[in-house]
């Protein structure tokens, strides 16, 4: 069974297709045994995990153990070597499958991508009108929306150059929430910001997962893992370590899982 | 002391202006030939097929590195033989369009070469296919970062333009040898041709200055 795209021009009510309320009964991404190398680096290893189309999963782990990759897995950014992933039912093996697949996971990137010769209305409003035949004014409006809800109403005309680090990030955050994506990959996007900027976009994120916006976040922002996450990943070389709500991970599982304890150690946390 | 003398404007002012026509006609078909065939040259130059790559080398390499005059003579006096003929000003804006298409290709390839790879993957992340991305987002970024190597090359364009009287083009350079020929006033002549060039390539200089404060991208 499929979740189908809708393309009403009524954002209001498209808006709830990314809080949860659709297909909760089926796991919306499915990681099927999946193994992933660069060259002789094995990256992913026999990889199995579900993903349903509620709260925030948080991806932990030390660098180079997988959680970007298997991301970029997800949204066929990247091809698997073996294994599936399935997105609502359909395989990133497939070409036909990735628009699809790529409108179902909007994704944000940790160095972020405003298209340079557009100002941020136009970064925003096109991919609506060419890809889900949106009428600019309803893009637009719908812009609007979000622009308010990342507080950056102001830079409608902005081109990427005149805005910081932090809100370039809050911009791409919601230029994927204009594609009403059933789910957001964010790939450790505060990671290159300043700790000011991180928290302006982590507090917009916050405000997204209390609205119930389905996230999946490679972050090793601790803080918002405990107070945004209802389930956290913790990944190691390639493969799963943990898979548990945040209250276990920061209270029962870091004190029994040494390689966990020993990670949020280092982290500070 | 030599006194000058434009009075043979009166009688040959019109071809004058004639011949400028000519040179606008052809510089401008160049521009659209040279543009788009540049485009898909370095779109050719890009791929990752061998045989359209390499096909495409060749043929950039060939015109590069030969002279436009023997390119010109080639395309007037060796394809007829073929039986390829043409008229000496489409002869001379096809000439001049495919060599300038050859100048084109390297400058908008190195637009396309400083697209970041993130565009391309942002494209992709969106739901974008490979033909609108390129549309929408490659080609826009590459020209607007190739524009002044482009306008540099076509201010080129419209001085080499001045080669094609060589093929009994009767454009701004033909008409002044006409006219020299049939007033001796090389001094006038030549020295008001220098100017209209001058100020053409000016005015051009002018437009894109404007165009580029419109387009310019920082990365």
């Amino acid at each position: 069974m499929y979740i189908q795209r809708t393309t009403n021009d009524n954002y209001e009510s498209l808006i709830h297709d990314i809080t949860g309320k659709v297909g909760k009964e089926m796991a919306m991404i499915e990681v099927k045994n999946v193994t992933k190398s660069f060259g002789t680096l094995t990256v992913l290893k026999n990889f199995n995990v579900e993903f349903n189309q509620e709260g925030v999963t948080v991806l932990l782990g030390p660098s180079g153990t997988g959680k970007s990759t298997l991301l970029r897995c997800i949204n066929g950014l990247e091809t698997v070597d073996e294994g599936d992933i399935l997105v609502n039912g359909r395989s990133v093996k497939e070409k036909k499958n990735l628009r699809d697949i790529r409108l179902d996971c909007g994704m944000v990137f940790q160095r972020t991508v405003l298209f340079p010769h557009l100002n941020v209305m136009q970064n925003l409003t096109m991919s609506p009108v060419k890809l889900l035949k949106m009428d600019k004014a309803k893009a637009e409006e719908k812009a609007i929306y979000y622009l308010k809800k990342v507080g950056l109403e102001s830079k409608a005309k902005a081109l990427h150059n005149e805005l910081s680090g932090g809100e370039q990030q809050r911009i791409a955050i919601a230029r994927a929430l204009m594609m009403n994506p059933k789910a957001l990959l964010l790939d450790e996007i505060t990671s290159a910001l300043d700790p000011e900027m991180t928290s302006e976009v982590l507090k917009i994120l916050e405000n997204l997962a209390a609205e119930g916006v389905c996230m999946l976040c490679v972050t090793h922002e601790m803080q918002f893992a405990k107070h945004a996450a209802s389930r956290i990943i913790f990944m190691d070389k390639g493969s799963m370590e943990a898979d548990v709500t945040a209250e276990e991970f920061f209270s029962t599982v870091r004190k029994e899982n040494e390689r966990i304890a020993k990670f949020l150690n280092f982290i500070g946390e | 002391m030599y006194k000058l003398n434009f009075n043979f404007l009166n009688r040959y002012g019109d071809m004058l202006i004639d011949g400028m026509k000519t040179t606008l006609l052809i510089v401008f078909g160049c521009l659209i030939i040279g543009f788009l065939l540049g485009t898909v040259l370095a779109l050719c130059r890009q791929s990752h097929n061998k045989l359209i790559k390499g096909t495409a080398t060749i043929f950039v390499d060939i015109l590069r590195n030969t002279p436009f005059l023997v390119q010109l003579f080639f395309f007037y006096y060796g394809l007829p033989v073929l039986g390829i003929q043409t008229g000496p000003i489409p002869t001379a804006i096809i000439a001049l369009g495919i060599n300038t298409s050859a100048q084109n290709c390297e400058i908008i390839r190195s637009g396309l070469m400083a697209v970041k790879k993130e565009y391309y993957e942002c494209a992709a992340a969106l739901g974008y296919g490979k033909v609108q991305t390129l549309q929408l987002f490659v080609l826009p970024i590459a020209f607007r970062l190739a524009f002044k190597s482009l306008v540099n090359n076509f201010i080129n364009l419209v001085l080499t333009s001045s080669v094609c009287f060589s093929i009994t083009v009767v454009e701004t350079m033909g008409a002044a040898k006409i006219i020299v020929g049939r007033t001796s006033r090389p001094f006038e002549i030549y020295l008001l041709i220098l100017l209209c060039y001058c100020i053409f390539t000016y005015i051009i200089s002018f437009l894109a200055k404007l165009v580029d404060k419109k387009i310019h991208i920082v990365l």
